[in-house]
């Protein structure tokens, strides 16, 4: 289906009043992730959707594995399930638009073993307006927008694809990003050009870029006294055996740097290329290492390389491939997470109702 | 083909597609551990099913 055709109303569903009955006939439907969800009656539903400039029967897409149409108006009734606030709604909206990218490719990450779950990282003037938390803790805890846009993302998966883990989701253990993982980025404390900017967009708009990983690996560097030795750390932390990169060739790495951590290197006189240079340069481990581990993959990169004991393979195939984004408060503690096999990741812009 | 522990994925993911009752050849879970030896022998005891889903009249 191409994008935007004009599809058919929702079903809709009697359910009880009292809240209790309406949660048990959620949770027998399976249309929750195990939490209480807000009803999405009609009045709920309509207020969501008058934050968007697209039509209530608007069709985004087919949503895999289970291929239903992903319509404007299924999504405003996960998105009133999650508990957005209506503003939130434009967001949760070009969430879902990225999500349907081909690249992205929604239907391996929700029924992987490996446990993938979509990262969205909003950048943009509408995140600070919206108050998608980019500060202290952005990666979980305390902020309603961040909770429920990306819990908005996941009903959706589940609700729409078929993401269920009785049925077409196979992860073995999954992570906590399977509920909710929605963070922006730090544009106030970022000393180079915003991420949305790296994602081919211009400055004045809001974007949701979405990339599925299997968790967060956290890194400190409280020791370093300069910007060189925070990378170095931050590199050493990323040459490690078992993580789905190495041989993954056009998977991207989120590299999300504190604030502090981030000045640190800026002072140092890095720009954000130099980051991604410097991280490419050094994120490699030597064949002998990889081979026949992980996902050890011989055809990936060669056989020149593979023959070669002492070659260097890097974490990602170009260093564009490495996504930095400056999040989070105080602190010299950084993270990164790399993309689930084969999600490219994709970006949307944020389309909202003229004022 | 499918290893037993995505046998009712691979049948949801049948009806999705339109092929409800397609003949799916259930392997034991899991594959990616056993040896070759081990491979070769699920791989006789199965050759039968797989040429029967194979030639089934639709």
């Amino acid at each position: 289906m191409s994008a935007a055709t004009q599809a058919r109303a929702a079903r809709r569903h009697k359910a009880p009043a009292d809240f209790a009955a309406a949660q048990r006939l959620f949770e027998e439907k399976s249309w929750t992730d195990g939490l209480p969800v807000v009803p999405p009656t009609e009045a709920l539903v309509r207020e969501m959707l008058a934050h968007t400039p697209l039509a209530p029967h608007t069709a985004l897409g087919r949503m895999e594995p289970a291929k239903s149409t992903v319509t404007i108006e299924k999504v405003a009734a996960n998105a009133v399930m999650a508990g957005c606030s209506p503003e939130y709604f434009p967001v949760v909206v070009a969430a879902i638009k990225a999500l349907l990218q081909p690249q992205f490719h929604v239907g391996s990450t929700a029924c992987t073993t490996g446990g993938a779950a979509p990262v969205l990282i909003v950048s943009g003037p509408l995140a600070e307006k919206l108050g998608i938390n980019a500060g202290t803790a952005c990666f979980g805890g305390n902020v309603k927008a961040n909770a429920t846009i990306g819990r908005a993302v996941r009903l959706v998966m589940r609700n729409l694809g078929g993401a269920k883990p009785d049925g077409m989701e196979k992860s073995t253990l999954a992570w906590p990003g399977k509920i909710s993982m929605c963070f922006s980025e730090n544009e106030a404390r970022t000393p180079w050009e915003p991420f949305r900017v790296d994602r081919g967009h211009g400055h004045d708009v809001t974007t949701v870029s979405a990339v599925a990983t299997r968790g967060i690996y956290a890194v400190t560097e409280g020791t370093q006294e300069t910007g060189v030795g925070v990378l170095e750390t931050l590199a050493g932390a990323m040459r490690m055996i078992g993580a789905p990169v190495y041989y993954q060739r056009n998977v991207p790495v989120v590299v999300c740097l504190g604030p502090e951590h981030a000045s640190e290197i800026a002072r140092s006189g890095f720009s954000k290329r130099g980051v991604r240079e410097y991280l490419f340069e050094h994120c490699r481990l030597p064949v002998r290492a990889l081979r026949g581990r992980g996902y050890y993959a011989p055809g990936c990169w060669g056989p020149e390389v593979e023959r070669n004991d002492d070659a260097l393979v890097p974490i990602v195939s170009t260093p564009d491939h490495l996504w930095i984004v400056v999040a989070g408060g105080d602190g010299r503690h950084s993270a990164w997470m790399p993309a689930w096999n084969v999600c490219e990741g994709a970006t949307a812009a944020v389309e909202v109702t003229a004022a | 083909m499918i290893t037993a522990a995505f046998q009712t994925a691979a049948q949801l993911r049948a009806k999705t597609l339109g092929l409800e009752g397609h003949p799916i050849v259930v392997l034991p879970h899991p594959l990616a551990s056993k040896t070759e030896d081990e491979v070769k022998t699920i791989a006789r005891d199965l050759v039968g099913s797989v040429a029967g889903g194979l030639t089934r009249a639709a």
